[in-house]
């Protein structure tokens, strides 16, 4: 399914295209990858620097001034000034109850990376005081306003709260985190212990970011250079997942499924009368990402095949640059419908131990430690089974694991709030399962009579 | 494009809504774009009529068939036609059928040094990786052992199947993007027939090889391959074909080519035959629906004709009988060739 070497995706179908009579459901992965030379991307490619703009944005409430939080986040900031590439353009916002543009002061949008502009910024960040509450929504409203100002292709913002956004209604961050969508990615992290999990995620999830805890704010400055260099190394910006599906069918769940768990159902936009666009936001060379389909069509007769899916990657420019077709065939086989793609089967089970890993924690924070136990041990059990030993390690430190392959946990009285914060926020990264080439064991063929010529 | 707006003289029903969800329909549209109920609107105008704007027209929906065989609206995969070769007087066709979604039989016509026509067809085991690919390297062998080569026995008949065996067996098995990952190996069946004065015929598996005899009014169908399946297995104990091939299983093959076969043990035949006789060589697609010689003999005996006069030239006869199958149901990949007897005329592939 690939278009060949000069294109800048390759797009493959994992599935079991057969369906038994009356069957309506396609489940398929199709797994994308960015092609490692950075040329293929072509016209669509991010043009330098000056073609990027980032957004630091940095919580400044009273309450950052504990723990040595504030110090922590404004060395981040200025590592962050200091990790842009040479004329991207950036600017500094510091949050509170309200926001303020920290730099630049000099009625400009933007500032660019040049040394006196990075001179400059690095002194606004260190002159910031902590006080007042925390409304994220004016945040990014103020990121808005700044990144609706520039042509950059590639848009990228830094979010750090220590806190809940409690001086502002759920619905206004919500309307403000939808007014940012397609015009901005956003990396989210929380810093200490006092911020919400799902808040930080609803946030990253719709501007296509990454959610993280950072626990100690000495780790701060180390993981915004990170976010940085990563954001500059996404040399294809703004890609769309287009997806066609036939007349009548359903979309029951689009989800990216590798590296992490990202719902995209709800978040198609029409282009066509067949056809929603998702965004997917910039891509590095090389990356990779996995998404599961559930497509629910209208069953045809056995012996009919129809096209449930076709997956295209569309560039920034609209050039489509892969196409991946998920297939329907109704057959009275049972031996060919009844056989689960082993792609499907491992995605369905990280998708699974995501939820269970925040239904157990929800749970347990609710006090119901029964369900707790029960949804963590069924977590532990999926983590050994698909060998993800670094969720594996995370819920280590929340559960006493008896037995791992039954599942068996008992919750640990006294569990750190930072450790159930962290797999938490974690709980969506994923194992990604090896190409078609050496996977699965062969098995013994048997010499006996043959159906089915 | 929204395909319902090139179709124009359609109605929506009266007040324009799904009776199922409620939500407002596209004129002219055959089903509720939310919720996919029909809106009782008949096809009227789709089948095989092509659209107004000159593309391809799907037959269940009307829609424009894409470049890739695929229905740009409801994603329905377009039938394919017949594929019928036509070389010389002799001739072969072959279709997927309903039930299977791709065709894993293969045929092949060749002459011999003394030109009498070679009937080749190969059937693809559905229970293999890659069976389109094992039934065409089977064919492509026997081809090339026997075209232009003098067949002076049985021996001949039995090295070409050898070739085909070796050449089945050498394939990947690990390339189908349709079989798991696993150790069976890609598998075919196979018959081939040589049209010459003595009809030689050699077959594994269950494809066949009819000579059909001038017989009054009709022609009388006589099977000249053996099958290996247990259907046959059954029957050399006694029990009538019909009621074997109703047995659980019984459609199940018992000797193939490719590297999962046991030795290999052609069944080989010759027989001589009469004046104005023709062979038949077919895939179970076919004999599935005509299992006897008595059934085989009306089928072919109504798709040909009185002999001596024809009712068609045999590549079209072919395509009848490929046709009927499919009228029967396709329940699986079907292939017929057709040679006259001793015919040595040029063969050139009509196009």
């Amino acid at each position: 399914m690939s278009t060949g070497p000069a294109s800048p995706f390759t797009a493959e179908t994992y599935q079991n295209e057969y369906l038994a009579a009356g069957a309506d459901t396609v489940d398929a992965v199709v797994t994308v990858e960015a092609a490692g030379d950075e040329q293929a991307a072509g016209a669509a490619a991010v043009r330098g620097g000056a073609d990027r703009a980032e957004v630091i944005i940095f919580d400044t409430s009273g309450s950052m001034g504990t723990a040595r939080k504030l110090e922590a986040a404004k060395e981040a900031a200025a590592a962050a000034v200091d990790s842009l590439d040479d004329g991207v353009s950036f600017a500094v916002i510091a949050g509170d109850h309200q926001a303020r543009l920290v730099w630049p002061v000099d009625g400009r949008s933007f500032a660019t990376a040049t040394p006196a502009d990075r001179e400059g910024a690095k002194a606004a960040i260190a002159a910031a005081q902590a006080a007042g509450g925390t409304a994220i929504g004016t945040w990014l409203d103020l990121a808005r306003t700044l990144f609706a100002s520039t042509t950059a292709s590639a848009r990228h913002a830094i979010l750090l709260t220590d806190g809940r956004n409690e001086h502002q209604q759920p619905h206004e961050l919500a309307a403000a985190v939808q007014a940012c969508r397609g015009l901005f990615q956003c990396d989210c992290r929380g810093v200490g212990v006092d911020w919400e999990v799902e808040e930080l995620r609803g946030i990253a999830t719709a501007l296509l970011g990454t959610v993280d805890i950072v626990a100690d704010p000495e780790d701060l400055a180390a993981d915004f250079r990170a976010m940085i260099s990563s954001s500059q190394a996404r040399a294809l910006p703004d890609v769309r997942l287009r997806l066609w599906t036939p007349q009548g069918a359903v979309l029951e769940s689009l989800r990216q499924v590798a590296p992490e768990v990202l719902d995209l159902t709800g978040a198609g936009t029409p282009s066509g009368p067949l056809t929603q666009d998702f965004l997917l936001g910039g891509w590095a060379p090389g990356e990779a990402r996995d998404y599961h389909l559930r497509i629910k069509v209208r069953p045809g007769e056995v012996g009919d095949e129809m096209l449930a899916g076709r997956v295209s990657l569309v560039l920034a420019d609209g050039t489509v640059a892969t196409q991946a077709l998920v297939r329907a065939v109704w057959t009275d086989d049972v031996a060919k419908s009844t056989r689960i793609d082993q792609h499907v089967a491992h995605y369905t089970g990280q998708v699974e131990l995501a939820e269970a890993i925040q239904e157990g924690l929800h749970a347990a924070k609710a006090g119901d430690h029964a369900t707790a136990t029960v949804k963590l041990g069924r977590a532990v059990q999926l983590a050994a089974a698909s060998g993800h030993d670094e969720t594996m390690k995370l819920l280590s430190k929340v559960v006493e694991i008896q037995d791992a392959e039954r599942g068996t946990v008992r919750l640990r009285p006294r569990a750190e709030r930072s450790a159930e914060m962290t797999l938490d926020t974690r709980s969506t990264r994923t194992v990604r399962l090896g190409r078609r080439s050496g996977d699965g064991a062969p098995e013994g063929g048997s010499p006996t009579p043959r159906e089915g010529t | 494009m929204n395909p319902h707006e090139a179709r124009p003289g359609r109605v929506a029903p009266a007040d324009g809504s799904c009776p199922a969800c409620g939500e407002p329909l596209v004129a002219g549209a055959r089903f509720c774009e939310s919720c996919g109920t029909p809106t009782g609107l008949p096809p009227d105008d789709v089948a095989g009529a092509g659209r107004p704007d000159g593309l391809p027209a799907c037959d269940r929906c009307g829609g424009e068939v894409g470049p890739d065989g695929y229905c740009t609206v409801c994603g329905h995969r377009a039938e394919d036609p017949v594929e019928v070769h036509a070389v010389g007087p002799v001739g072969w066709a072959t279709h997927r059928g309903y039930r299977h979604h791709r065709n894993e039989d293969a045929g092949g016509v060749v002459r011999t040094a003394e030109g009498w026509p070679v009937l080749v067809v190969a059937d693809g085991v559905s229970a293999s990786p890659s069976p389109d690919e094992a039934s065409a390297a089977a064919v492509e062998a026997v081809v090339a052992a026997l075209r232009d080569r003098p067949v002076t026995g049985e021996g001949d008949l039995a090295a070409a199947l050898e070739a085909a065996h070796a050449a089945v067996s050498a394939l990947p098995h690990d390339r189908d993007p349709h079989w798991p990952p696993d150790d069976t190996h890609p598998a075919c069946t196979i018959a081939v027939a040589v049209a010459g004065p003595t009809v030689r015929v050699a077959n594994v598996g269950d494809a066949r090889a009819y000579l059909l005899a001038p017989a009054g009014d009709g022609w009388r169908a006589t099977q000249l391959s053996s099958d290996d399946s247990v259907a046959a297995a059954a029957v050399a104990q006694g029990i009538d074909l019909e009621v074997a091939l109703a047995l659980p299983g019984g459609h199940g093959i018992t000797a193939w080519l490719g590297a999962d076969a046991f030795d290999l043990d052609p069944h080989l035949t010759s027989v001589d035959a009469p004046a104005g006789a023709l062979v038949l060589v077919c895939s179970d697609g076919l004999w599935n629906y005509a299992p006897t010689d008595e059934a085989m003999s009306a089928l072919v005996s109504a798709a040909l004709g009185p002999p001596g006069r024809p009712a068609g030239p045999l590549p079209a006869i072919c395509e009848l009988l490929v046709r009927w199958a499919l009228d029967q149901g396709g329940a699986d990949n079907v292939t017929v060739a057709l040679a006259p007897v001793g015919d040595t005329s040029e063969l050139e592939e009509n196009p």
